[in-house]
């Protein structure tokens, strides 16, 4: 990629160039009479073959110059808008040259680099693998490891290893990182500006858990770059052992779904134990709040459950979303009086408002709290599942109630004929599918 | 007489050299902007992990719509391909548009189908449903195909828009070959978005004509043979890594491939799905959707992915071309007119201040005023005397050019994702660009004409377009094989004289 | 005593070639469904590792093919780092023996694999 910025670099300092050289004899150019740049030619008395220049000049006795100087005079003769066509032609093929030899030129640099990068990295796999598997007692030479780039190559395969193992393997493996001193490679990426090369060193410390980093770290947690922002939170999830999500708190920007993604598989992966959640579901950063009623749901705490019936009041209608579906994966059978409410809430919510997206949320929330329903409805509950259905417009919303009404015994497919009776068309169909289904 | 003759020429002439300038000016402003976009996101995505959207219970669901007609030669194969893709909490739709072959026969026979009573609510509207199917077996639990009534590309999409529950929906071709990791790629973006929604996405189409294909994967990728479609690679490579992450960038994006792109469904939905009355539904569809948020002041993007993602197979036959192209020139005129309310109106930001009017001087205008420039030449050919020297200095400047794109295109793919491995096919490349402007502009040009002049007579067809299809011979290399099939509408934006 | 390992990643298949091999193994590798899928057709094996995603057919239909298709009652090892429930149930559903997520220990899948053979 350098390349390419450096090849950007040198056309524009060309185009710059010839730019400047133009103007120049622009200047003394004349512009002619617009009728001589013309594609007609002035309907001249002269006989001559075509000539592209000024009529009122002196005819000079062309055939006596050269080639060369025909072409000059011609050029100089010539006016502005002629000259600045030249020009761009004289830059263009100046350009496609050059971009015909960087391109090939390019290609072979990289072609031997490639190969030479993918000979050492099956020199390092197999090294590392006899290190591994082989006879113990031997001592080891890593080969060219002295140079940089080839240190590079060695920790990206050691790593790569390391991450499918764990156990005895890996141990020995983040012993010869340390032996080898290659967290000192790790540490000094931190430094470097590029960011790609800052986040790689991220990575690094993280997978190979040097806890010195941790400090170092931390300070990208709020960075303006969100790939920085990114990495350094996945890297603090592992590195931080007292408290993995410690930086949620701090965290000024959205957490993003993709990091969100990342960090749920980070704790996954290393199987990292966190008791609670709650402390985050009061946070300012509604992002956070969210990640955190959902990571409460994923790992079922239950204990979590007042704290995310709180959100159900909670200003962001996103949030209530989140947090209904959550209540959902606890099944925590008191959840029905609270979903009961709710619901009727963003029902009223909904009638006020005529936004096509506002009411899409709304509506979302209103299916949630009915599917969450679904695993602790009680015939307590049929009254209220007959006011959803009468009441209720959302397609999907009354197919579920249906289907869940159905479940309820005893009391559900009765009261499921009963408002068959006085059901519109569309209510009638879903009825008659959840009677069929539930009958399989 | 002689004065309103010089001023005409005077115009005719100096704003032909001054639209030239200023076409040129776009594409290299677009391409410079291309190449910012490129490298950040070659160096956003250098290690990411995408397989951590393989088993998060967070990862969106995504449904793959695929409308089929008289596909019959290869469609189980197809189908069979799509379902072997990573990712998990996705469906595969296959819509049968009354064909009028065996397609169906064989996929129910194939993926053992019976029909389901399925109940949804229709909100957008199509031709009936004769049927919908699933598979009895477990292996093929992602599948279900809707048999209904002919009616379209855009009418079976609809089909199975109104079907999925999914959160977002990926239009494809069902002759399309997606790479394994597609649906992870192309759901990532959707993920990071903070501030503002994204709605749509779309991917590169890379040409597979050549292409060496074993079991529904492209196992070696390989510069096409003929002289056609290898033109159409440089074509795609400039209009997609040049141009579109670009309007990416820019949030001036106003197509995406039929042939792959993704979408919020419910945006969608809310905008009426796509229009069957038009030939060029994509296109119009993206613009629709923007019009949507933004006429409700939503903030939104539509982005672009430049991972070769997607392989197809384009015309290599100049029969075909024209006509897909003259398809294209509608379909673009269609959504320009029809949403001629964005021509320069501030309100839709760039969508109406940059993209909008770019695709209506540069994609539409351009063609018609290079035609009226040579008719321009042919009369004063004929009446006057033409000044050589200077006519060939403005020829030469806009041919150089357009190879300088060209060459510039090659260089964008060789520091990018590089698929053409052999040093050999990049020369021939480079050598192929030279012939472009000569050979295979004019047909361009044509094509364009032809479709202006269909749409003001208002022929609306899609024609008959042969089908090639990816039939695997010994050597495991796309076979040309004969048939009748509507093909799909892109775009790719061609630099014109 | 011949084992076959159905991977794609490299240094994978290098550390259980490796381990198995110097335990007294006769290792085969296939680096993807496809190549995993003739092996299996044309050769016979006292157990098979397998991951679950490679490119062409993935591991659960390589699973599908010994034990369904193929009527064989070669023990299978799920080793892969996909490790949700659903997929694990599946697994074993279609007749896989033992199910190990990435990241794995070595001597781990050593001694699982020795406990296989033994019985045979």
């Amino acid at each position: 990629m350098t390349k390419g910025k450096i090849s950007i670099k040198i056309f524009l300092a060309i185009t710059g160039l010839l730019l400047a050289s133009f103007q120049v004899s622009a200047m003394d150019g004349t512009f002619m009479e617009f009728s001589n740049e013309a594609i007609i030619s002035p309907m001249a008395e002269s006989g001559e073959s075509g000539s592209a220049l000024a009529v009122g000049q002196e005819p000079v006795s062309i055939e006596n110059l050269s080639l060369w100087q025909k072409f000059v005079t011609r050029y100089q003769q010539a006016s502005l808008k002629v000259k600045i066509l030249v020009g761009i032609v004289v830059y263009l093929i100046f350009s496609l040259t050059l971009l015909l030899l960087f391109i090939l030129i390019n290609r072979t640099i990289k072609t031997r680099e490639r190969k030479q990068a993918s000979n050492i990295k099956s020199i390092y796999q197999d090294e590392l693998t006899n290190f591994l598997f082989g006879e113990e007692d031997q001592t080891f030479e890593f080969t060219g490891i002295n140079h940089e780039k080839n240190r590079n190559i060695f920790i990206n395969e050691l790593l790569s290893l390391h991450n499918n193992l764990y156990g005895e393997a890996a141990n020995r493996l983040r012993d010869l990182y340390f032996n080898l001193e290659l967290y000192k490679d790790s540490l000094r990426k931190v430094n470097y500006r590029k960011w790609n090369l800052k986040a790689k060193g991220f990575r690094e410390l993280a997978q190979m858990d040097v806890k010195d980093a941790n400090r170092n770290i931390a300070k990208y947690i709020n960075s303006r770059n969100e790939m920085l922002r990114m990495e350094s939170q996945q890297a603090l999830v592992k590195l931080n052992d007292e408290d993995p999500l410690g930086f949620l708190d701090n965290l000024k920007y959205e957490l993003t779904e993709w990091e969100q993604v990342n960090i749920l598989d980070t704790l996954e992966y290393h199987q990292i134990y966190i008791e609670s959640f709650d402390r985050w579901m009061t946070s300012e950063n509604d992002t956070v709040v969210i990640f955190a009623t959902r990571l409460a749901g994923h790992y079922k705490h239950i204990h979590s459950w007042p704290q995310v019936l709180n959100l159900l009041e909670h200003k962001n209608p996103k949030v209530r979303q989140f947090a209904i579906k959550t209540l959902d994966m606890l099944e925590v059978a008191e959840n029905a009086g609270p979903l009961k409410e709710i619901y009727q809430k963003d029902q009223r919510l909904e009638e006020k408002n005529d936004d096509a997206f506002y009411n899409l949320n709304m509506d979302r929330n209103r299916l949630a709290a009915i599917e969450a329903m679904d695993s602790i409805a009680t015939p307590a509950d049929l009254p209220f599942m007959e006011q959803v259905l009468k009441t209720e417009k959302d397609f999907r919303i009354l197919k579920r109630a249906a289907g869940i009404t159905a479940g309820i015994t005893p009391g559900g497919p009765e009261l499921l004929d009963q408002i068959f009776e006085r059901a519109d068309p569309e209510l009638r169909k879903i009825i008659e599918l959840t009677k069929q289904t539930a009958a399989q | 007489m002689m004065e309103f003759f010089k001023v005409l020429q005077f115009i005719v002439e100096n704003g032909i050299i001054i639209l030239t300038i200023f076409i040129f000016g776009s594409y290299t402003t677009l391409a410079i902007f291309s190449a910012i976009a490129m490298l950040r996101y070659m160096r956003k995505n250098s290690f990411v992990d995408y397989n951590v959207l393989l088993s998060s219970p967070l990862a969106p669901s995504i449904s793959v719509i695929a409308p089929a007609f008289n596909e019959g030669k290869t469609i189980v194969d197809n189908i069979r391909s799509l379902l072997s893709l990573h990712y998990n909490d996705y469906e595969v739709i296959i819509i049968n548009d009354g064909s009028t072959d065996d397609s169906l026969e064989k996929v129910i026979k194939a993926y053992d189908l019976v029909t389901v009573n399925l109940l949804y609510e229709e909100k957008l509207k199509t031709k009936p449903i004769r049927a919908i199917y699933k598979s009895q077996n477990k292996a093929f639990s992602k599948l279900v195909v809707i048999d209904k009534e002919n009616g379209g590309k855009a009418d079976a999409l609809n089909a199975g828009i109104n079907l999925t529950q999914k959160e977002y929906i990926s239009a494809i071709d069902v002759d399309s070959i997606l790479v394994e990791d597609a649906l992870l790629i192309m759901a990532k973006p959707f993920l990071e978005e903070s501030g503002h929604k994204i709605i749509a996405s779309g991917g590169v189409i890379r040409i597979a004509n050549s292409c060496k294909i074993e079991d529904g994967h492209i196992t070696e990728v390989r510069l096409p043979r003929k002289f056609l479609p290898r033109i159409q690679v440089l074509e795609y490579t400039r209009a997609f890594l040049m141009g579109r992450m670009a309007w990416s960038k820019l949030n001036g994006l106003l197509l995406i491939s039929g042939a792959f792109g993704m979408f919020n469904r419910d945006v969608v939905i809310n905008c009426g799905g796509y229009n069957t009355d038009l030939v060029g539904e994509d296109m119009e569809l993206i613009v629709r959707m923007r019009r949507y948020m933004a006429e409700r002041k939503e903030k939104y993007r539509v982005i672009y992915i430049p991972d070769p993602l997607c392989w197809t197979e384009v015309p290599s036959k100049l029969k075909v071309l024209v006509r897909q192209r003259d398809r294209w020139t509608r379909g673009t005129m269609e959504s320009l007119f029809k949403h001629f309310k964005l021509f320069f109106n501030p309100r839709y930001k760039s969508l109406g201040l940059l993209g909008h009017p770019y695709w209506f001087f540069l994609e539409w205008l351009a063609p018609i005023i290079e035609f009226i420039g040579i008719v321009y030449f042919i009369i004063i050919a004929i009446l006057g005397y033409p000044n050589w020297p200077f006519f060939f200095l403005l020829l030469a400047t806009v041919y150089l050019f357009a190879i300088n794109l060209s060459f510039w295109a090659v260089l964008f793919e060789e520091l990018s994702f590089h698929r053409y491995n052999k040093r050999r096919e990049v020369v021939k490349m480079l050598f192929t660009s030279l012939l472009e402007p000569i050979l295979f502009h004019p047909v361009v040009l044509f094509s364009a004409l032809r479709g202006n002049f269909k749409f003001f007579i208002g022929e609306k067809t899609w024609g008959k377009m042969e089908r090639q299809g990816f039939v695997e011979n010994d050597n495991n290399e796309v076979k040309e094989v004969e048939g009748e099939h509507p093909e799909t509408l892109e775009s790719p934006e061609t630099p014109s004289k | 005593m011949k084992i076959l390992v159905c991977e794609d990643d490299y240094m994978v298949i290098k550390a259980i070639e490796h381990k198995l091999t110097r335990e007294g193994y006769e290792v085969d590798v296939a680096n993807d469904g496809r190549m995993a899928n003739e092996k299996l057709r044309s050769k016979e094996y006292d157990l098979v590792i397998t991951d679950l995603l490679m490119p062409f057919t993935g591991g659960l239909e390589l699973i599908n093919l010994l034990k369904n298709d193929l009527q064989k009652s070669t023990p299978i090892i799920v080793l892969s780092k996909v490790g949700n429930e659903e997929t694990i149930i599946e697994a074993f559903k279609l007749g896989a023996d033992d199910y190990l997520t990435k990241p794995f220990s070595p001597n781990e899948l050593s001694i699982r694999v020795k406990r296989f053979l033994i019985k045979r």
